[in-house]
């Protein structure tokens, strides 16, 4: 026997926003105005969950990546770079080698749409904060260099 | 996937769901359906991938708590005690609780006390070194001379359990049917199981009656006095009353008086002579004066408190161990047997589980064996192995022919009971059997559940010595070999162990061995063998006989009735089983340790350390 699910039949509505590569859920919980389908004794006035498409997606990963320490992840033990880690350290040039080096041994294993071009690491002590610059190559993206720039500290890792 | 709707699983498969599982499928399947727009479920890092570890693991905690609620509804599955209980509740088993430790007393009464029979009252007391330990039952006794001190012989067995009686506060009947009233004696108070002892004051005349223990209101009749008590979910003992069809209905406004051994546990055991001349004490309350004034035998003459200085006690065995509440594990298995036998005594193993089950306190293990078995084993050994042509050559079998078997003497039931009480001594120990009382005890018991056509008699264990025996094929049997008969341990040269902790450990595993063996149970020569073996620097090992030389690999040991001095001698270098009736020990334990000796073997000679 299986089991029926008639409602999905009955609202498959595509998506606008067809040209994508990459599509994520946002976890902010933005509403969108966007409506990919329409479950059954939904309102009227729709409206679905806030997506991320394509270098936004891979953005909101290498984010989780960097805040995502070894454990958190109950289905991957091993998952995460735990960047939050390095501010136990002196803000130091040896502490920013050693997050440049974790970023980039660590962060095409766990988002492999991406080739780490370049990394740059800008300790501020006065702020007890660290500021990442990355340059990333998307292939699935024509190669599009992407710049991603970001500050590490006691929130975790944001973008600028 | 053609069809988003149909989801190709089996409507059970649910079941069958781990967290890993259950997250391939939810990204197989959103990889699948062309209508949803999400692609980041196969990226570790995306938050859809985190979403649907979320979801995943969600279901497979959900399906854990599932499959374990489910399994707790199940006799063969559940773990939680409390479960286990209420499951077997529905087949009237009643799981045992805490069991006090139970001492024999030898009593003495001093010059002062007069000749004549005297009854000690049920739940006198005695006390030395902050243990008490506490009679569940009337001891009726003679002292045959007036001015001496004279051990005086019981009628009743002398029975001590540890623990003193407590009074629990009255409790006033409402008048139902099947009133159920629950004993709660406070934390940390061990109840013993087999001494909860129940009175109630009928409306009737206002006098007091014992209401007997029965295993089941299900048996009694309308005006019984009668009660069962079981060991609830909470380990709380509930104690019930009949509704005038099982068991007499008790009236409203009738008050009940209950009386238990509030044991302390382990801290209660005791070795010998703990109790020496101890005076023995008369239990009383001001309730329990006007219910003994009411339940006593007016024919008997009762011990006073008075009196009670010139009555001593004396224990001169070991105290048997406390032991702790059925749990999970024995009561799944000990109910299907209780179950089958339906409170009705038909094969053996229905006899051998109401026994050991109503008797658990006394008893260490028993075999009940029907007359084929009496005759082609138990009257077979006797004339054939042990060669005796009379019973007046055994007097065990002639005793307990004479005191329980009926003069028609087919159908006969046997019942083979090796008792609980630690006997250290080998020529107790090879006598260590269940008093005429407490048989006679158990006879009246069954003769409740038993067929109306089975007799029930006995046969005492017979209890064989064991000890290192080696002899040449061509020699006969004789147990003078074992003074000659060594077990001789090669010790790896390359061990750090020293000779003494080898001896220490090839003693312990033969000493331990025997010390659980049980009736009728195979000698498991092999494995003896295997586990000393398996000592860490013990090389090899050989029976030797220090007279002839002969040597035979592993051990070898001579098995017999030390009654009757090897007639019946076995020599077994294998597995041998014994016979229902028969069960081992070790006669003389240093004189075993120092026949085992240790040899260091170098390369090329070896030392034999003594």
């Amino acid at each position: 026997m299986a089991i029926n699910l008639d409602f999905l039949d009955e609202n498959k509505i595509k998506d606008k926003t067809t040209s994508f590569a990459y599509s994520d859920l946002s976890l902010d919980f933005e509403l969108s105005s966007d409506i990919n389908n329409t479950p059954v004794n939904r309102a009227n006035n729709k409206q679905d969950v806030k997506l991320l498409y394509d270098e936004q997606a891979i953005y909101q990963s290498v984010k989780n990546i960097f805040n995502t320490s070894p454990g958190q992840k109950i289905l991957n033990p091993t998952f995460g770079l735990d960047l939050k880690q390095f501010l136990f350290y002196p803000v130091s040039e040896n502490t920013a080698l050693l997050i440049g080096e974790a970023i980039q041994e660590k962060l095409p294993v766990y988002e492999p749409r991406i080739i780490v071009d370049e990394v740059s690491i800008v300790g501020r002590p006065n702020r007890n904060e660290y500021f990442i610059e990355l340059s990333i190559i998307v292939p699935t993206l024509n190669n599009k260099k992407q710049l991603v720039k970001g500050v590490l500290d006691t929130e975790g890792f944001r973008y600028n | 996937m053609d069809n988003i709707t149909e989801f190709n699983l089996p409507t059970n498969s649910y079941a069958s769901f781990d967290a890993q599982s259950m997250r391939d499928l939810i990204i197989d399947r959103l990889n699948n359906d062309s209508s949803i727009s999400f692609t980041d479920q196969n990226f570790q890092g995306s938050n859809l991938n985190a979403v649907i570890d979320i979801i995943s693991y969600s279901f497979h905690t959900l399906l854990f708590y599932l499959n374990q609620t489910s399994s707790e509804a199940v006799f063969t599955d559940t773990q939680l005690y409390e479960n286990m209980n209420r499951i077997v509740k529905l087949i009237d088993y009643k799981p045992l609780g805490k069991q006090t430790s139970i001492v024999p007393m030898s009593l003495k009464g001093t010059s002062n006390l007069s000749s004549g029979y005297y009854t000690l009252p049920k739940f006198s007391f005695v006390t030395a070194g902050g243990k008490t330990y506490s009679t569940s039952k009337d001891l009726t006794f003679q002292k045959v001379n007036s001015s001496v001190t004279e051990t005086i012989s019981a009628i009743d067995n002398t029975l001590f359990y540890e623990g003193k009686y407590r009074e629990y506060p009255d409790v006033i009947a409402i008048g139902e049917d099947f009133e159920t009233i629950t004993l709660l004696p406070g934390d940390n108070i061990f109840v013993d199981h087999f001494n909860i002892s129940v009175f109630v004051q009928e409306s009737s005349n206002s006098k007091w009656y014992e209401y007997k223990r029965v295993p089941s209101l299900y048996l009694a009749k309308p005006n019984d006095r009668c009660f069962e008590c079981r060991l609830n979910q909470n380990k709380n003992y509930e104690i019930t009353f009949g509704n005038n069809i099982n068991g007499r209905k008790l009236v409203a406004d009738e008050t009940i008086g209950i009386y238990y051994i509030a044991s302390t546990g382990t801290e209660g055991q005791i070795t010998k002579n703990t109790f020496a001349d101890a005076s023995v004490n008369i239990y009383n309350t001001t309730r329990y004066d006007s219910i003994f004034a009411d339940i006593k035998d007016t024919t008997l003459s009762y011990v006073s408190v008075a009196n009670s200085v010139n009555i001593n006690a004396t224990n001169t065995e070991d105290s048997t161990l406390y032991s702790e509440e059925e749990d999970v594990a024995n009561i799944r298995s000990n109910a299907p047997k209780f179950f089958s036998s339906e409170y009705k005594l038909v094969t053996k193993s229905d006899y051998e589980n109401f026994i050991d089950r109503n008797f658990k306190n006394f008893i260490y293990d028993i075999k009940v064996s029907n007359n084929s078995d009496y005759l082609n084993i138990f009257k077979k050994y006797l004339t054939e192995d042990l060669k005796l042509d009379s019973y007046i050559d055994y007097n065990n079998a002639l005793f307990n022919q004479y005191s329980f078997s009926d003069s028609f003497d087919v159908n006969n039931i046997f019942v083979t009971i090796v008792p609980k009480f630690k006997k250290d001594n080998s020529v107790v120990k090879r006598s260590n059997y269940v008093s005429t009382n407490l048989k006679n005890e158990i006879l009246s018991t069954l003769r409740n559940y038993k067929l109306l056509n089975s007799e029930i008699s006995f046969i005492d264990p017979v209890y064989l010595t064991v000890d290192l025996l080696l002899k040449s094929a061509s020699e006969t049997n004789k147990i003078d070999y074992k003074n000659y008969t060594q077990l001789r341990i090669v010790r790896n040269s390359a061990t750090i162990a020293n000779d003494n902790t080898l001896k220490n450990k090839v003693f312990t595993i033969i000493n331990n061995y025997f010390n659980q063996a049980k009736l009728g149970q195979l000698v498991d020569i092999k494995q003896l063998n295997t586990d000393i073996t398996g000592i860490e620097g013990v090389d090899s090992f050989y029976t030797y006989r220090t007279d002839t030389g002969a040597k035979a690999n592993g051990i070898s040991l001579g098995i017999y009735n030390p009654v009757y001095t090897g007639t019946d001698l076995e020599v077994i270098d294998t597995n041998y089983q014994l016979k229902y009736f028969q069960i081992p020990f070790i006669e003389n334990i240093e004189d075993l340790k120092n026949k085992i000796i240790v040899e260091t073997v170098n390369k090329s000679k070896t030392v034999i350390e003594y």
